[in-house]
């Protein structure tokens, strides 16, 4: 069990995260958060990479930094910027990563081609890297951060350059790994935790705004999504969430307490979740009306 | 610390071929400039000298003079070959021996501390640059070596120092041996019944092959510590760098600093030679292991402050390794 406790980063004057509580257990967690809110601080800080200003960051009750290479021996990083030798090959790469990792060479090798195969990076182990697009690394990328068969995986970002058909294909790796190993998993694209997350950390504000399975987060709309017809007026309490045609015409997707004029209620997704949640400030001077 | 992880960054050093290239560069450039160079006029004198000495000429005088090896000296022109009030401390040896050895070395000494030093800060720049240029630095910093990562490389860039300083002072010193070779009086023989004389009283007039191994391989030992010492130097600089071209900026602005305050007190104080930096080693190398200079306080004095140097290189070095394994990345 990874624990956060009353964890607070500052960084000259400037506080990332403040008195974060958080406790990871066995599962997919998805850190959703808009870029800025202080998602890779926080896995920087569970990766040791960053050190708590206050707080601290438990594994099974022992303190992390003092734990030292116990620690980073159970952890898998990938980070947000995957970074790689342009004329190393995958398996080359992987090598090394694992001569880092303190993985004994025959056991390597076995667990390179393993994992080469698991991204579908096999016919590619020994091209370099140089020639792969940004998707192919980012595959890389993937098998590297699984290499040492870590018992809590954290990945800051790790769909950024993957196609639609390559970010299902890890979110089917993600979940069949998740069953015996804690996975962090930061993103701001809805679409790669709601499926997969076990709970979904939301940081708003330097501090934990919801720490929930998505169904507990969904709850909280229950009842305040609704679709409007495009030029029907709303309120300022409503938000506008997103824009979409139907075959009634084009409407207007908003979140609110009330019910607008003209309008359907709907189920809240995730993201709609995630866009109310993390909405601005209304605008004092939105129009009353609603068009394109 | 793993020596697998020291032979991979020896490889990476190796590929791309950057430092054998730069490697071969500067091997051509001291063939070259060996090739090209002067005659060493004290290897002429001392030729010229022996001959006399070994003719039948110089035989028959000195069976003649034989109880008065003085008058010998006299009847010949010797001045610049020996003078017995005039010995090298270090080495003890005659006049000619000592500034044939300085000319003889400086040829090779003076190139190969400058490219050691480039080379030293270029693999400094390749090791620890690799890294943070392609953001590896944070992925390799979680994994189970840690911060510790930087151990094998500095190892490894001792290695690489060390073998490419041997290589270029060897392959140097063969240039010059196939463009000089060794003189004549090198190898010497006791066909001569003068020098059998001054043999026998345990002076030394000529370059010995003792003395000559001797100097050659304690000067190349001395130059391989102060580029080990410069190199841990360059190695704590680029390592608290935020990034290679500030770490480069670093390492050549304390060189400069330090060239110029010493050569500052070389010209301001000509009869006290400032040995006590890496640049003052550096501007005084024709001096070492010699008394030419007339500044030796101590005997080997600049092998001592050689290891001065090292160990002030090494205690800077941890301090810088000590601040990166606490610093947050």
């Amino acid at each position: 069990m990874l624990s956060i406790e009353h964890v607070t980063k500052r960084y000259r004057g400037f506080t990332a995260l403040s008195d974060v509580n958080l406790t990871f257990e066995t599962g997919v967690y998805g850190l959703l958060a808009p870029n800025g809110a202080g998602k890779t601080t926080l896995l920087k800080m569970i990766t040791t990479l960053l050190f708590p200003s206050e707080g601290e960051i438990l594994y099974n009750g022992e303190e992390i930094l003092g734990m030292g290479e116990r620690y980073r021996e159970i952890v898998g990083y990938l980070p947000q910027k995957y970074g790689y030798y342009r004329s190393f090959t995958p398996r080359k790469m992987l090598r090394y990563m694992a001569a880092l990792q303190g993985v004994d060479q025959r056991e390597a090798d076995r667990r390179i081609e393993e994992l080469l195969k698991a991204v579908s990076m096999s016919e590619y182990a020994d091209t370099k890297m140089k020639k792969f697009s940004g998707g192919m690394i980012q595959r890389v990328g993937i098998a590297q951060a699984l290499l040492n068969d870590p018992k809590i995986l954290v990945l800051d970002e790790p769909t950024a350059g993957l196609d639609p058909k390559e970010r299902v294909r890890f979110r089917n790796i993600l979940h069949s790994l998740s069953k015996d190993r804690i996975v962090l998993l930061s993103t701001h694209i809805v679409s790669d935790v709601e499926s997969i997350a076990q709970k979904i950390v939301m940081i708003r504000d330097h501090h934990v705004l919801c720490c929930e399975t998505p169904a507990e987060i969904l709850k909280r709309l229950e009842g305040m999504v609704w679709e409007i017809p495009e030029g029907s007026a709303l309120s300022r309490e409503h938000m506008i969430l997103a824009e979409r045609q139907t075959e009634e015409g084009p409407v207007i997707r908003a979140a609110g307490s009330g019910r607008p004029e003209n309008a359907k209620i709907v189920s809240p997704s995730l993201e709609d979740a995630f866009l109310y949640l993390y909405r601005e400030e209304p605008d004092e001077n939105r129009e009353e009306g609603v068009s394109k | 610390m793993k020596r697998e992880l020291v032979v991979w960054e020896i490889k990476k050093l190796l590929f791309p071929p950057l430092l054998p290239l730069i490697l071969l560069l500067f091997l051509g450039i001291d063939l070259m400039t060996l090739w090209t160079g002067r005659e060493n006029p004290e290897v002429r004198r001392q030729a010229e000298t022996l001959a006399v000495i070994r003719s039948e000429e110089g035989i028959r005088l000195f069976s003649q003079t034989e109880k008065d090896p003085q008058r010998f000296e006299t009847l010949l022109p010797l001045e610049d070959l020996y003078a017995s009030d005039f010995t090298d401390r270090d080495f003890g040896l005659g006049r000619a021996t000592s500034a044939y050895f300085a000319d003889f070395f400086q040829e090779l000494a003076i190139p190969l501390m400058i490219q050691g030093a480039i080379l030293s800060l270029l693999i400094t720049v390749v090791l620890i640059g690799t890294e943070r240029e392609t953001d590896m630095e944070k992925m390799i910093a979680s994994s189970l070596t840690g911060r510790r990562f930087v151990y094998p490389k500095l190892a490894a860039g001792l290695v690489a120092v060390f073998v490419c300083t041997l290589l270029l002072a060897l392959l140097s010193f063969l240039g010059l041996y196939i463009k000089i070779g060794l003189p004549e009086f090198f190898d010497i023989r006791m066909d001569c019944p003068y020098l059998h004389h001054m043999m026998k009283a345990e002076l030394y007039p000529y370059v010995r092959q003792l003395s000559f191994w001797q100097y050659g391989l304690l000067l190349l030992l001395m130059i391989q510590m102060l580029l080990a010492g410069f190199f841990g130097l360059m190695f704590a600089i680029v390592l608290q760098c935020p990034d290679i071209p500030r770490g480069i900026g670093g390492g050549v602005l304390l060189v400069i600093a330090d060239l110029s305050v010493s050569g500052f007190l070389r010209d301001y104080y000509p009869e006290k030679t400032w040995q006590g930096s890496f640049g003052g080693m550096y501007l005084t190398i024709r001096f070492w292991l010699t008394d030419k200079g007339g500044t030796d306080v101590i005997r080997y004095q600049e092998f001592l402050v050689i290891l001065c140097l090292l160990l002030l290189a090494t205690l800077v070095l941890k301090a810088s390794l000590h601040r990166f394994e606490k610093k947050e990345q």
